[in-house]
Order: C-alpha cells, then structure tokens, then sequence
C-alpha cells in the first residue's frame, strides 16, 4: 500500500537501491531518448518521506511512482524475462518481494532471451518473489512467431513455468480458427493451449 | 400390404469379407463451417484434440441438397482429433479427423426420387452410424467406422430405417457412394434393406 508523504525513508538495502536505480535509468533513458514518442516524456519519482508515524510497517519498505516509463526485469542470470512501457506505475519493496503496479501497459514476454509474446492490459502487477506477472481488466496477447492472439478478462504469466493462465471470456484466434473458452493455459508462445468448456469454430 | 412389408425386409448375409451397396451416387463430402466443442480442448500447432462431450458439427450452407450429394452433419464421441492442414491460402482446413469411444454420426444425404433420371426431384435421408471409431479423410472422401459399426438410413416419410448395415469395419466412399462393409473373423456383415411401402402412418 502507498506510504503517506509524512512516513520515514526507511532503510534501504543494496537490492532495493538497485531496483529503484533500474527503473529510474530506464525512466531517464526513456524521456532523453524517447523511445519513439514525441512528447516530452514525465518521469515523476517520488520516494516518500520521513515519518513518525504510529503505524510503523513491519517489513522495510519503499515505494516509487512513475510515469510515462520503461521497466524491464532479468532474471538471476541476467536473462531478460519481459520488458513494458506503461503510464502509469507504483514500485514498492518489501522484505525480498518487489512488487511492481502498472497501469496502461504494453509488456514484451521472453523466453529464452527472445521475445515470445507481446501482452497489452489496463493493469499488471508484476511481483519478484514469485516470478509471476498479473494482468487484468481486459488483456490481449499475441505470440510473435505464429499468427496466435488471444483475449482473456484476466491473465497470468508464470514465468518460471514459462505458462499463460487466462480467465473470463477466454478468445483465441490463429488465422481462420477461433476457439472460445471459460479459461485457458498456454506456453508463452502460445504454440501449445489447453482450453476448458472449449469451442472451436474453423469458417 | 403386411405381407408386402414384411417381405420387403431383406436380410442379406455376406460371407467372409466384403459388402458393397450403393444408395444413389454421392459426389464428395460437403464440409461447410466447423465447429469442434468438448469439456478440455487440447492445441498443439495444427492438432487440436476435444475430449469430454466431444463434438464436431458441419456447418453447411442453408442451400437444398443435390441429388446425390452427402452432408456430414455431426459426430459426438468421447474423444475427437482433429490434424488441420494449412492451405495456400494460408486457411487452416480439416486434413483427418480420428473420432474415438462411442461414436454416434449424423449425416443427410440426398437420393434422386425412383424414376427421375435429371435430378430435379429429390429425397433427402438421414444417416445415423454408431461405432467405436471413426477416421475421416478429407483427401480420401471416405469415413471408415470401425468395432461394433451400426449405419441406419432413415426416410422421415417411412416408418423405420430403410436399410441397415451391420459390420466390424464400415467404409463410407462419398465420392462414389458405396459402402464397403466387414464383418468380424469368422463372422458375416450383415444388410437389412426395407422397401418403401412401410410408410408411416
């Protein structure tokens, strides 16, 4: 949850230090460069401030917002897991767990160091200690490799699985076949699915 | 008129292998839009497995039926495969279907009326085949029924199926209209034919 302005920098680690340096490189590289867009880009960063508070958090934990920006996450190994833009985003650390709240977002999904699928939503949470990226509010996902997109009220990327789960009004189309479902789990490139209530109409 | 009806009703026992009937000439197997339904749907590239409820309806064009044509209209089993082949087009399309565990298949097909030789004058009938499998080809125009195969031809304006085929392999050629029937080792195929009068009353 947000800090109110008046809480205290608690003390940071050299992770949170480091997640904090990633997304505000990336947020400054991508309003100098601009990444394509023509409008001046806003970086609004905004660590919170002291407090003395009654309330004080069990774990340590800091939080930013951006907006307008660029995040990209790697694995321990250095292998890019996916990348967005979005406009809107609320990073916060507590204990291990980085937890990352983006809003409007267009997110590439990697497998093996290469893009697998492109995914666009009006929300995602993306946490580090699970590995799992949370979508929601309508979200649509196409694979890169073969013409395969689907639709899905909600959808998670387990990326340790390297596996999609769609929920709701589940809709996947490749060329000429569509398939309607209650729910859905796939690879990232969608090469393999497995339906549940499923129908397939081939026109 | 009973009399009639019931010497109508022809038992035909074919020994060892081999049965083929004709039922007016079929041209080619009309596929129109599909629709595949099950419980779970499985997709792997161009392989898409339903399982649990399976279903697998023709869609055809809301057009009368040629004298001798044949429509598929449905297949419900357990189990049904379908490999999709990609055309030049790039349209996927149905390559084989293999139908597995209580299969039931309806299909219509359209006769030319006894004495018609233009075939302006039709009569359309229903096709009912039960089996234990079923693999249809789309290249082959052929649904080959195997275990247990049961094929009724129904007339609506008749009483009772017209014929009935019984076999251990049934082989349904839509290009030419024959059916290929098997009996089991050992066993004969089996073909009931019932002439017209039994109409219904």
């Amino acid at each position: 949850m947000p800090l109110s302005r008046n809480q205290a920098m608690p003390e940071t680690r050299p992770r949170v230090v480091l997640w904090i340096l990633l997304i505000s490189f990336v947020a400054a590289t991508v309003s100098t460069a601009g990444c394509g867009r023509r409008e001046p880009v806003k970086e609004r960063v905004k660590p919170k401030e002291s407090a003395t508070s009654l309330k004080q958090p069990k774990e340590k934990k800091l939080e930013a917002e951006f907006e307008r920006a660029r995040i990209t996450w790697d694995d321990d190994k250095g292998r890019r897991l996916w990348e967005a833009e979005f406009e809107e985003a609320l990073a916060s650390q507590t204990g291990e767990s980085a937890v990352v709240e983006l809003r409007n977002v267009k997110a590439s999904l990697y497998k093996d160091g290469k893009v697998a699928s492109r995914l666009v939503a009006p929300r995602v949470v993306a946490d580090s200690r699970t590995g799992e990226v949370r979508a929601s509010g309508g979200v649509k996902v196409h694979s890169v490799a073969d013409e395969v997109s689907a639709r899905a009220e909600r959808l998670v990327w387990k990326s340790r699985e390297d596996r999609l789960v769609g929920t709701g009004a589940v809709k996947m189309t490749r060329g000429n076949m569509e398939i309607a479902a209650t729910s859905f789990e796939a690879d990232t490139a969608m090469r393999k699915a497995r339906f549940k209530d499923a129908e397939m109409d081939l026109r | 008129m009973a009399i009639a009806r019931k010497a109508g009703a022809v038992a035909l026992l074919v020994g060892i292998l081999g049965l083929y009937t004709s039922f007016g000439r079929a041209e080619s197997l009309a596929l129109g839009m599909m629709t595949l339904a099950g419980k779970v749907l499985e997709l792997d590239d161009l392989t898409i497995i339903a399982t649990g409820n399976a279903s697998f309806v023709s869609s055809s064009p809301d057009t009368p039926m040629k004298a001798g044509t044949t429509r598929l209209e449905s297949i419900k089993a357990e189990s049904i495969r379908l490999d999709l082949i990609k055309g030049k087009d790039g349209k996927l399309a149905l390559g084989k279907a293999l139908v597995t565990g209580g299969v039931i298949i309806k299909a219509k097909r359209a006769d030319r009326k006894t004495g018609q030789t233009d075939g302006s004058a039709t009569t359309v009938r229903d096709i009912l085949a039960t089996a234990q499998t079923a693999t249809l080809e789309q290249g082959q125009d052929a649904v080959v029924l195997r275990g247990g195969v049961v094929v009724k031809v129904t007339d609506p304006k008749l009483a009772g199926p017209i014929a009935r085929l019984t076999g251990e392999t049934v082989t349904i050629s839509l290009k030419d209209n024959k059916m290929r029937v098997e009996g089991p080792p050992g066993k004969h195929a089996e073909l009931i034919l019932t002439p017209e009068e039994a109409e219904k009353k």
